[in-house]
């Protein structure tokens, strides 16, 4: 099975549509320890206008195994990698707990994978040369009722694409 | 510890670095080690004690946590830099809790900090007002009470402020690049310098006619900042009145209606052209006295207002005057929300951190910005 770094927004996009149990047949899940404290809860439509907070119990999936969490890498690698980022993409903002998963990507010999419905995260990724290491939703789970257009296959290749096409106009001019 | 290795040493400069910021933003926002480990979530200060001396590298999600309990962003404490502070002017204080006041000017900081990330990937070439032109006009004045008031005329001619300047002041402040935050909670207004943009922060909660006389005065300050000692209350509390009263009230108009309609004069209209001024009648009143010819009005004007006071004639102005609150005293400027919206949309900046700009969490910032901000944004 893919072992598979979660974003907060799937995570919480899991829980809102009842699917997250059919994440956790279909691959190894991870999630790092901010992406964790991130995904804590999601809102729940009423229909009056007033969502109801509901909570994410991710550390009993944690102790039942189900779910691993990793360390998210030292503060110093992570303000190396964020500098880089800002100089060669200043118009383009992810946020740190973000930015700790795709450092897992860039590990030399890394085996994770990273899924997210972000395109600011995915465009960073295809310009840093690790869009591969990118997963959909769309792709691992299928198609589901009520995912939206950022989660699909489709638009992590777009956006993926952007950045590499980003990436290689750089190395041209 | 090896202090023969490299990476070694300078990843414990690193953390002795950070644990140092920490230990500066905490000691400026007035809490003490406890105090903050309470707020960020630490089971027991001890270990923000060892992080602060360097002795325990900080995590991520804690730095992040400390970082939310102090008003600001964690990429703040990852560029090791000194911050470069804003100068805040803060006026009409009864807020007595500093700690209180040094966490909200870490939010305006933050927000000024953020907005300018963000005009730079929306490529907006924002520019910052440039007073000097009018501060310079003082060299020609020996009264200063005269510079003040032809600073307000000029101001109020140059921005195209109208017969009645409260009612387009707030849209007039945003277009010129002035970020507004209507602030619930804190009994004090400021004005805010900085090389990126100025800012007013404003106690929303007060009447409205003193929330716009207060507008003007922290545009006094912003404006004349460079000029006048504005820590020395009593030097400049003379000239600040004569600047709100003849910015919001123009002699011109006030002179026009008294002349056309004074013989018809009734105590409640005299308070309905207060009102359409958007002022405090006691500011209406003295700039009435102050006005040779129409001096001799004054006592009657003074009667009339407490007099009318209990009415319930001013309702319709007190309401568009909310209204007017609510739609630009918001906790976040609305320039500031567009902009971060846009670049969410756009896909420029991912939702971890739209929520982050706003110290939310993602599963609540697009219910966040559609509650307060539906009516500006695109949803």
């Amino acid at each position: 099975m893919k072992k598979v770094i979660v974003d907060a927004n799937v995570i919480i996009k899991l829980h809102e549509l009842g699917k997250f149990e059919s994440l956790l047949k279909v691959c190894e899940i991870y999630v790092t320890e901010t992406i964790k404290d991130e995904a804590r809860f999601y809102l729940q439509d009423l229909g009056n206008g007033v969502p109801r907070k509901v909570m994410i119990d991710l550390d009993g999936y944690i102790r039942k195994g189900r779910l691993k969490v990793l360390s998210d890498p030292p503060m110093d690698k992570i303000a190396e990698f964020s500098a880089r980022l800002e100089k060669k993409l200043p118009d383009k903002g992810i946020q740190l707990g973000e930015t700790s998963c795709l450092i897992y990507l860039m590990e030399s010999g890394s085996n994770y994978y990273f899924c997210t419905g972000d395109r600011a995260v995915m465009f960073v990724a295809g310009y840093m040369g690790f869009g591969d290491r990118l997963v959909s939703l769309g792709a691992l789970l299928g198609v589901i009722t009520g995912l939206e257009y950022s989660y699909t296959e489709d638009c992590l290749k777009k956006e993926i694409g952007k950045g590499s096409i980003r990436k290689i106009q750089e190395g041209a001019g | 510890m090896n202090m023969g290795n490299k990476n070694e040493r300078e990843f414990n400069n690193f953390n002795l670095k950070i644990g140092e910021m920490i230990r500066k933003e905490r000691e400026r926002a007035g809490l003490s080690q406890k105090e903050l480990a309470e707020l960020a979530g630490f089971k027991n200060y001890q270990t923000l004690w060892a992080i602060e001396k360097g002795r325990r590298e900080v995590k991520l999600n804690e730095l992040s946590r400390i970082a939310r309990a102090l008003g600001l962003n964690v990429s703040n404490f990852l560029k090791l830099e000194e911050r470069t502070w804003p100068k805040f002017l803060w006026f009409s204080g009864r807020e007595k809790d500093t700690t209180k006041l040094r966490r909200l000017e870490n939010r305006v900081y933050q927000v000024l900090q953020n907005f300018k990330y963000l005009a730079g990937i929306a490529q907006i070439s924002w520019f910052n007002q440039d007073f000097s032109a009018l501060q310079r006009m003082r060299s020609s004045y020996g009264d200063e009470n005269r510079f003040v008031t032809d600073l307000a005329r000029k101001i109020r001619d140059e921005w195209n402020l109208g017969r009645y300047p409260a009612r387009n002041l707030y849209d007039v402040l945003e277009a010129r690049g002035i970020l507004i935050f209507g602030i619930q909670d804190a009994v004090a207004n400021a004005s805010v310098i900085d090389d990126i943009t100025n800012a007013l922060v404003l106690y929303k909660k007060e009447a409205p006619t003193d929330v716009i006389v207060n507008t003007a005065k922290a545009l006094f300050r912003i404006i004349a900042g460079d000029i006048y000692d504005f820590t020395n209350r009593k030097d400049v509390e003379k000239l600040e009145k004569s600047f709100v009263a003849e910015l919001l009230i123009p002699e011109e108009t006030l002179r026009e209606t008294l002349s056309r309609e004074v013989q018809h004069y009734f105590k409640k209209e005299l308070y309905t052209e207060s009102l359409k001024f958007g002022v405090p009648e006691s500011l209406f009143y003295e700039k009435i006295r102050n006005l040779k010819d129409f001096k001799h009005l004054a006592g009657g004007f003074e009667h009339a207002f407490n007099t009318v006071r209990d009415s319930n004639l001013p309702s319709a102005y007190l309401k568009s005057w909310e209204n007017l609150k609510r739609f630009h005293l918001r906790e976040f400027p609305l320039q500031y929300v567009k902009l971060a919206w846009w670049a969410y949309k756009e896909g420029k900046i991912s939702k971890m951190l739209l929520a982050e700009f706003f110290w939310k969490n993602i599963a609540e910032i697009e219910y966040f910005l559609e509650e307060h901000y539906g009516d500006v944004l695109d949803f």
